[in-house]
């Protein structure tokens, strides 16, 4: 594993579990390859990850990833970097907003929706 | 008369009474040469409820205004009667009245009341945009729509059975289930129109977003109320919202239209700067005919952000209160510092146990500490080729075999080993338990709140104004929210981003916006407007806003790029008396006004 190209957040959520192997399910991640490699990268890509592999922007592949495949995704020469998916959240002030399941093992952190300036008279 | 008990509007509503309009307001905007018009549609859709009678020769008079009166919570307010003062709503510490316009004196010289503030109804959004950020004036000039224009929304879905979309809702990927996926993911369901089986919006956020930008509604009409609308309902996932709008613009592409993304959403995971996947993937998606929105965040009053100065062999201290009322179950606290600073970290529970001071690991960086009072985790790792500085994240979760991190005050320190710039920025974020009060820092710094993807340079970022401080819902008389109309809403972000750049862009009305209300949606009592409609608030609300306008703006020319794009709106837009093009924290560069697109 190449450390040196993961995110904090990435590092963390596989270092949390040294034992292993997809014990929180898949990862969904950004993968950025290196400038004018994204050709060979997705189809370098698609032999290593089969699992929601998509083009975004100009340098950006995303795909949801176990361990080992990012263990092996830092290793290839075209990857510059690799960071772990957010779970965002809308901000309108509908509280059920708060339920959605984060699909990586990271907490479903949000912030609170501004309800709390509503008070009946 | 006891001035200093009534609202603005109130008095606003006294001046015009007696033709005395502003006088002092329009003096000013003279001397600084600002256009006259935009405070008078302000005053009018300001306007208070009126009591008003038509007279025998055709004209009306004001009789008596609708006020709500605060008071202490027990007393009686019968005295005011004989005053001619009707009650309408008389339990409380705010009362709901009709008070004559010959009575206001006395009202307001009485010790039973502590204020008079001039209750204003909701009304319909076009109207409301009309006047207070000039929209009909600008429909009617230029006579857009949006026609021919995709109006993209990433959010939780759509009702897709509401009238003010029929007939115009093209397709949507819902991202939530199962499914063979579109070109941009393959996961979901993709729906053409018509829809037989259509993806529900329980949590409604989405189908109002959608109403705002481009809803076609007899009372509540969106922005622009003709365009396409092409719908991802999102996992929220940043990955697949990334995907969701890429999505979009091929839809948008094939059908031979320029679009506009909305996304009403965000976080606080990233470094601020706009350097995250998300914000760069977003930059390098839009273009000439390809525009995103997004709002600034919610985050204005939360003590969720500070940042430290840190000196050589200096210590800073981040304090974070966790509260004990109900359980908290994790706490995630997010900060960057330079990339050529060298700092180390310590945590500390509120029951004395610390982690060991902590550099820069090699590794993955991470190191878990079992204190007394709960089991913290401490990301120390080197930055990696994309990152913009050192991100130290602390992860304090309960002890093993308890339900919530101890509560209590928690301190995160910073050690400066090697200080070059010495900036520190700290964002707070904590489980989604709404009956969990919030971990907050005990000294927050103002502004940096806008996180991503609303840091992302080449978005059109949009802050919240207040546009209604008072309401009716389906079923109660009246609610009252925080902040002075035409003034920054409290929870909207400011900024700037961590390295100083501007955003957000501008502001639009965010404060109890009426648009379409989902039937799936459970709406919650001072939500409800009627069946199918429903007030929220938030930067969610503003966004679409301009989202809309866009949509018209690229109705006119489907080539502007995001650049030109921000360029119109922030020419457009101002901070009461302050020269246009003035940007602060919290305004951006001011409300926009679409009398000067």
């Amino acid at each position: 594993m190449k450390w040196s190209k993961l995110d904090a957040r990435l590092a963390t959520a596989l270092g949390d579990d040294p034992d292993g192997a997809d014990s929180y399910g898949r990862l969904n991640v950004f993968i950025r390859c290196r400038p004018g490699a994204r050709k060979r990268a997705f189809d370098d890509l698609q032999k290593i990850v089969h699992s929601r592999v998509s083009k975004v922007g100009r340098d950006f592949v995303t795909a949801s990833v176990g361990r080992d495949e990012v263990a092996e995704l830092s290793e290839q020469p075209w990857v510059q970097s690799i960071t772990l998916s957010s779970v965002l959240h809308p901000h309108g002030s509908d509280r059920s907003s708060d339920q959605f399941d984060a699909q990586t093992n990271m907490p479903n952190l949000q912030m609170r929706p501004p309800t709390s300036e509503i008070r009946p008279l | 008369m006891r001035y200093d008990k009534l609202s603005a509007s109130l008095h606003a509503t006294l001046d015009d009474l007696s033709t005395e309009i502003y006088v002092e307001d329009f003096q000013a905007a003279d001397a600084l040469g600002f256009d006259r018009g935009p405070m008078l549609a302000s005053r009018a859709e300001f306007a208070p409820v009126t009591v008003e009678r038509f007279m025998p020769d055709g004209t009306h008079r004001v009789d008596g205004l609708r006020v709500f009166l605060s008071c202490e919570a027990d007393v009686s307010l019968e005295k005011l009667t004989a005053l001619g003062v009707q009650i309408d709503r008389d339990v409380g510490q705010v009362r709901a009245a009709t008070v004559p316009i010959a009575a206001l004196d006395a009202v307001s010289e009485s010790d039973l009341v502590r204020s008079i503030t001039a209750s204003v109804k909701l009304r319909p959004l076009m109207d409301f945009a009309s006047t207070q950020v000039g929209l009909s004036d600008y429909v009617n000039r230029e006579g857009r729509t949006g026609k021919g224009v995709v109006v993209g929304i990433v959010d939780t879905g759509i009702d897709t059975g509401h009238p003010a979309f029929a007939g115009r809702i093209d397709r949507i990927w819902d991202q939530t289930v199962l499914g063979q996926g579109v070109p941009e993911g393959s996961y979901g369901v993709e729906h053409h129109a018509p829809f037989a089986s259509p993806p529900s919006d329980q949590q409604g956020h989405g189908t109002h977003v959608a109403g705002i930008a481009a809803g076609n509604d007899v009372d509540y009409c969106g922005v622009a109320p003709e365009a396409t609308l092409v719908i991802v309902k999102t996992s929220f996932d940043n990955t697949q919202i990334a995907s969701g709008v890429e999505y979009v613009f091929r839809v948008a592409n094939d059908l031979g239209m320029p679009a506009v993304v909305n996304l009403s959403l965000g976080g606080h995971n990233d470094p601020h700067d706009g350097s995250d996947p998300l914000c760069l993937a977003l930059d390098q998606s839009v273009g000439p005919g390809r525009i995103v929105c997004v709002s600034a965040g919610n985050e204005g009053d939360d003590a969720m952000h500070a940042a430290r100065l840190i000196e050589a062999d200096g210590d800073a201290d981040f304090e974070l209160q966790v509260h004990g009322t109900a359980p908290t179950v994790r706490v995630w606290f997010n900060s960057w510092y330079g990339l050529d600073d060298q700092m180390s970290v310590t945590v500390t529970g509120p029951n004395g146990g610390a982690t060991p001071t902590q550099g820069v690991v090699p590794g993955n960086g991470a190191k878990s500490y079992q204190l007394s009072d709960g089991v913290v985790q401490v990301t120390t790792k080197a930055p990696g080729p994309d990152d913009l500085g050192h991100n130290v994240i602390v992860d304090i979760r309960p002890k093993l075999g308890l339900a919530r991190v101890e509560p209590g005050m928690w301190t995160v320190t910073f050690h400066g080993d090697t200080v070059v710039n010495g900036e520190i920025h700290a964002w707070l974020m904590d489980d989604p338990d709404p009956n969990t009060e919030p971990t907050l820092f005990l000294q927050d710094t103002f502004g940096f709140r806008v996180g991503s993807p609303g840091a992302a340079t080449q978005a059109i970022t949009v802050g919240a104004s207040v546009s209604r401080n008072t309401w009716e819902s389906e079923n109660t008389l009246g609610w009252r929210g925080l902040g002075s109309i035409g003034g920054v809403a409290a929870f909207s972000s400011p900024g700037p981003r961590r390295d100083g750049a501007s955003k957000p862009d501008v502001l639009a009305p965010g404060s109890m916006i009426i648009s379409a209300r989902s039937t799936a949606w459970a709406v919650p009592e001072p939500n409800c407007i009627d069946p199918t409609h429903a007030a929220i608030q938030g930067t969610s609300m503003a966004c679409p806003f301009a989202t809309g306008l866009v949509a018209l703006l690229l109705e006119g020319d489907p080539s502007l790029d995001p650049s030109s794009v921000r360029q119109k709106l922030v020419a457009a837009a101002q901070i009461p008396f302050v020269p246009t093009g003035t940007w602060t924290p919290e305004w951006g560069y001011g409300l926009v006004d679409a009398r000067r697109l």
